[in-house]
């Protein structure tokens, strides 16, 4: 099975994946992406009400493959109104 | 049934009076009635079923060699592995009174079973208060060990949920002498400990990695080493009681 990278960021945090994980294929590469990114929102829940997580994903060959991000703002309503 | 095998088969049962004894011991004359089971040694390959779901059976299976897990295969075909099993386990002992399995008894190693017709152990709990005692001991151990799996499974974090599988693994080697509380094998891939978790095999290792970089233990070729036990606890929250063990037979330092 091949072996795919997946680099993440929160916020401004990098982090880098060297040591990969075998997949395979391309779509199960994308799909492990999707489910990382709700597992670490799940994760990062309870801190605060602004989050983005972004996933990069390479293959063997260094080659971007799939980036998804996620984006949560939780605001009390006033401050939406405020804003509009 | 050459010499060699039948050493083998006594070194077999002798690790389950040692697995039972973890929890209790026995009297001599109860030990060498266990000793005395009559065993048909079975080979399995690693991923190879010992035991189906929807079977009937008429045996149980003492893990002789290598690790063994119960698992169960969802709708979707994600699979979770339920429990896992070392030598002098029989994680089917419930066989004897609820024939038709309800999961999967599947070898994560290559290994050897020892499989014990139900007429043996039935005779032999019949005729022994104490060994039934044993065995009835045993699976309330294992609801107990599933408790804890629900907690973790329900409650705690990803880095909580691995650390406390190591903790487990270390503490069970250790009771039965496959560790010196240091260091243990560890033969389950990413995936299967993934599947033993409930969580993709992705972000476990990303969560793996960062347990491996706050220096609480190192796992290299399957080998797991115990680098910090007092911070792998206090991740994981992990608390031995729930395993029933008598004192001072799982002695835990960490490296």
């Amino acid at each position: 099975m091949p072996s795919y990278f997946f680099h993440t960021r929160d916020g401004e945090k990098l982090e880098i994946d060297e040591e990969g994980t075998d997949l395979p294929d391309d779509q199960s590469a994308r799909n492990a992406a999707k489910e990382l990114l709700t597992a670490l929102n799940r994760e990062k829940l309870p801190n605060g009400d602004h989050m983005s997580l972004s996933v990069t994903v390479k293959n063997a060959e260094g080659a971007e493959i799939y980036i998804a991000s996620l984006r949560l703002d939780g605001l009390p309503p006033s401050t939406r109104a405020g804003k509009s | 049934m050459n010499g060699g095998e039948r050493m083998d088969k006594q070194l077999y049962l002798e690790r389950l009076v040692l697995k039972l004894e973890t929890h209790v011991p026995l009297p001599s004359t109860e030990r060498e009635k266990l000793l005395d089971l009559p065993l048909t040694l079975k080979r399995f390959e690693a991923g190879q079923d010992i035991v189906r779901e929807g079977e009937l059976t008429k045996q149980c299976c003492l893990v002789a060699e290598g690790l063994v897990c119960r698992y169960k295969i969802v709708g979707d075909g994600a699979r979770q592995i339920l429990s896992l099993h070392l030598p002098g386990d029989i994680p089917d002992i419930h066989s004897l009174l609820i024939e038709r399995m309800d999961h999967c008894l599947g070898a994560l190693t290559p290994a050897v079973v020892g499989l014990i017709a139900h007429d043996a152990v039935r005779a032999l709990t019949r005729a022994s208060y104490r060994i039934s005692e044993a065995f009835w001991r045993e699976t309330l151990i294992e609801a107990s060990i599933y408790r804890e799996w629900m907690v973790g499974i329900g409650r705690r974090s990803a880095p909580s949920r691995i650390a406390h599988l190591f903790c487990e693994f270390i503490t069970k080697m250790t009771a039965i002498g496959l560790s010196d509380g240091v260091t243990c094998n560890l033969p389950l891939t990413q995936p299967e400990i993934a599947d033993a978790l409930g969580l993709s095999t992705v972000h476990m290792n990303k969560k793996l990695r960062e347990i491996r970089e706050a220096k609480l233990i190192r796992l290299r070729a399957n080998r797991l080493t115990v680098l910090d036990w007092k911070g792998l606890c206090k991740l994981a929250d992990f608390d031995p009681d729930y395993l029933h063990l008598q004192p001072g037979v799982a002695k835990i330092e960490g490296a």
